[in-house]
């Protein structure tokens, strides 16, 4: 077997970006609605219109290099790439080739405990294209097919030939993107799914795009190589374009690592190629030859001025960049204790570890466990969103001054109800997190469910009908509890009563006990459990039987 | 500055023109004297001056991110050779299936 560093894996990145309006005019940038209705003479390409770049989308552009760590080009233009498609109405997007918004930078791995850095090469500003659909043969009947498009990314002269014929939708054509190119530094499909996924939190938590994949906010190129036996040197690159998740990346990568090394086994030599991906089949396909032709004869956009950034323009975005996932998880682990896998987990989406934020300041609030000021949370707000590190480190300090008593514990329990019993929830009814936090189930409301849970009012299993309740229900929790009848019975006399009520009704199970069938005990505890409608604390149970049986 | 027919018959095919031989001919002589007009450019010493890309003196021209008018569809279709409800329809170009 083949050592698994030899293939060297690149990423061309495009994101939409959440701009009010387009890139170079003032249409809506807004997902679906009524086909060309988000259009206007600029982005139709109609003669005489003039593009005006849009000032939010270059910032929205500036906090991705921040994060980054790439540095921002002083002085950079926009050119024209130029090719044929319908989707591309101008017959060219505007985009940046010589001179780009920033360049460098890196993203920092730990793919299975295994630090890596993969490297950053460029990140520019452009405009995305139209949607096109097909329609499926027979003339004057319009079937709808499937959707293709050219999506900004160079699939270029497109071929005509059937007789089918083509729909297109504008509304697309000049959505705001960001394009972030890496070096070849990725050397593992597993690596590859890592840097992607890396990404697209930094993206998320910057704000910059909305970053569904299943909307095509975020698509992604690669490019595959596989470097000489001997000296070491990258082999000739395959590229694959139209990959549209994070499975299909996989999928592709390891499809084409294994078409390239048949090829090279086999004595061969990889020929440069673009291949567009097949989700359906799972078959990475090469272009046809006219759809090859990449020459794409950029020239510089005469329409445009410069694009000049100064110190003081940087200075003013980099002070309003909000926290970035890896900070998001190290504040986490430093304010509440939190372990590292769990701070990882909370912020692999922005609005869970929020949501975890809120809930855990509201239950210590209900539990009165820890002094306000510290889980107040508009000091936490005021630190947070944006990153005036001195105030941060003030709360830091703050912290470390008092004793973290329970906080720790509470968090991870915290933590377990947002990531697994919320979260089941989220997964079943398809609602996401963040509709719910704000609609039915408010930090504060779930806090005092969970707050329930640790002062033992409630078992484990109440717990979980009481959640459900509170996200179905307008009532109080403390109404819930009553109505539900959930209470849990902790008072000894009356569970003695039902454990004797079992003893009598299992003797076979109690005399097998007794002759040291260890398990059985959880069967007697399970019926105890089932007599009291739930309702019984089962450790408390767990005690009665073990002390009436005068067993260890 | 050296340019072929094959040049100009590429480039008019990428911008999907066709041309006759002769025509073609004509056009790489054309092409050919622009080029070397061009040229004049690596004569000259250029240190010191940074590369231009924008003949536009004017640095940072932006808009402000405000929704504006836009088309209907009924207008933004009214120039189409073909439509089909709010879109246009325009000839085939199904990629490989």
């Amino acid at each position: 077997m083949r050592v698994t560093n030899d293939v060297a894996i690149g990423f061309e990145i495009h994101a939409q970006l959440a701009t009010a309006t387009k890139i170079f005019c003032a249409c809506a940038n807004e997902p679906g609605g009524r086909p060309n209705s988000r259009v206007c003479p600029v982005c139709l390409g109609l003669p005489g219109a003039l593009p005006v770049l849009n000032r939010e989308a270059v910032e929205l552009g500036m906090r991705v290099a921040l994060a980054l760590g790439s540095d921002i080009t002083t002085r950079s233009s926009f050119s024209r790439k130029n090719y044929f498609y319908p989707d591309l109405p101008k017959g060219y997007q505007i985009t940046q080739h010589w001179t780009t918004l920033a360049s460098g930078g890196h993203v920092e791995l730990d793919v299975e405990g295994t630090k890596k850095r993969i490297r950053i090469r460029g990140i520019h500003i452009e405009e995305d294209a139209g949607k096109t659909v097909h329609t499926l043969h027979i003339d004057g009947v319009c079937g709808s097919g499937k959707s293709c498009d050219s999506g900004g990314t160079s699939v270029s002269s497109g071929a005509h030939g059937s007789s089918a014929a083509g729909l297109v939708d504008m509304n697309r054509c000049g959505v705001p993107l960001v394009e972030i190119v890496s070096d070849p530094d990725i050397s593992s499909p597993e690596e590859a799914d890592a840097y992607l996924r890396k990404v697209h939190q930094i993206l998320i938590y910057l704000g910059v795009t909305a970053g569904e994949l299943h909307q095509g906010n975020v698509r992604f190129d690669t490019n595959v190589s596989i470097r000489n036996a001997g000296d070491g040197s990258l082999g000739t690159p395959c590229e694959i374009k139209n990959l549209n998740s994070f499975k299909a990346v996989g999928k592709a990568l390891s499809f084409e690592i294994e078409r390239q090394r048949r090829i090279l086994d086999a004595g061969g030599a990889v020929e440069h190629e673009t291949l567009l991906w097949d989700e359906r089949a799972e078959r990475a396909l090469p272009m046809r030859s006219k759809e090859k032709a990449c020459d794409y004869r950029y020239f510089p956009e005469p329409d445009l001025g410069d694009l000049v950034i100064g110190d003081d323009w940087i200075d003013r975005v980099r002070r309003y960049m909000p926290e970035l996932p890896d900070e998001h998880a190290l504040r986490l682990r430093k304010w509440y204790g939190l372990r590292e896998y769990t701070a990882r987990v909370l912020t692999a989406e922005p609005a869970m570890a929020t949501y975890f934020e809120d809930t855990l300041a509201n239950l210590l609030h209900a539990l009165g466990e820890v002094p306000d000021r510290i889980v107040d949370p508009a000091a936490r707000l005021l630190a947070v969103p944006f990153k005036t590190r001195e105030k941060m480190s003030v709360v830091f300090s703050e912290m470390e001054d008092i004793n973290p008593g329970r906080l720790p514990e509470l968090a991870e329990v915290t933590a377990n109800w947002v990531t697994v019993m919320v979260g089941a929830w989220v997964n079943e009814s398809g609602v996401d997190l963040e509709t719910l936090a704000l609609s039915r189930l408010p930090a504060a409301r779930l806090a005092l469910v969970i707050a329930a849970r640790v002062r033992g009012t409630v078992n484990e299993p109440a717990a979980k009908r009481l959640l459900v309740a509170a996200i179905d229900s307008s009532e109080s929790v403390e109404e819930l509890l009553e109505r539900l009848d959930l209470t849990q019975v902790t008072d000894s006399a009356a569970i003695e009563t039902l454990v004797a009520d079992v003893l009598f009704l299992h003797p076979a199970e109690v005399e097998r006990l007794r002759a040291g069938e260890g398990k059985l005990l959880r069967f007697l505890v399970g019926q105890v459990m089932k007599r009291s409608g739930g309702k019984a604390d089962p450790v408390i149970v767990n005690d009665v039987l073990v002390r009436l049986l005068g067993i260890e | 500055m050296s340019v072929r027919t094959d040049d100009t018959r590429q480039i008019a095919a990428l911008a999907r023109l066709s041309f006759s031989d002769d025509e073609l001919r004509v056009l790489t002589g054309e092409m050919k004297a622009i080029l070397d007009y061009m040229a004049h450019l690596s004569r000259v010493t250029l240190d010191g001056v940074e590369p231009a890309f924008s003949l536009l003196r004017c640095d940072n021209v932006f808009r402000e991110d405000c929704v504006g008018e836009m088309l209907t569809p009924d207008d933004a279709l009214s120039n189409a050779p073909d439509r089909h409800g709010d879109l246009f329809r325009v000839p085939a170009f199904l990629p490989k299936d």
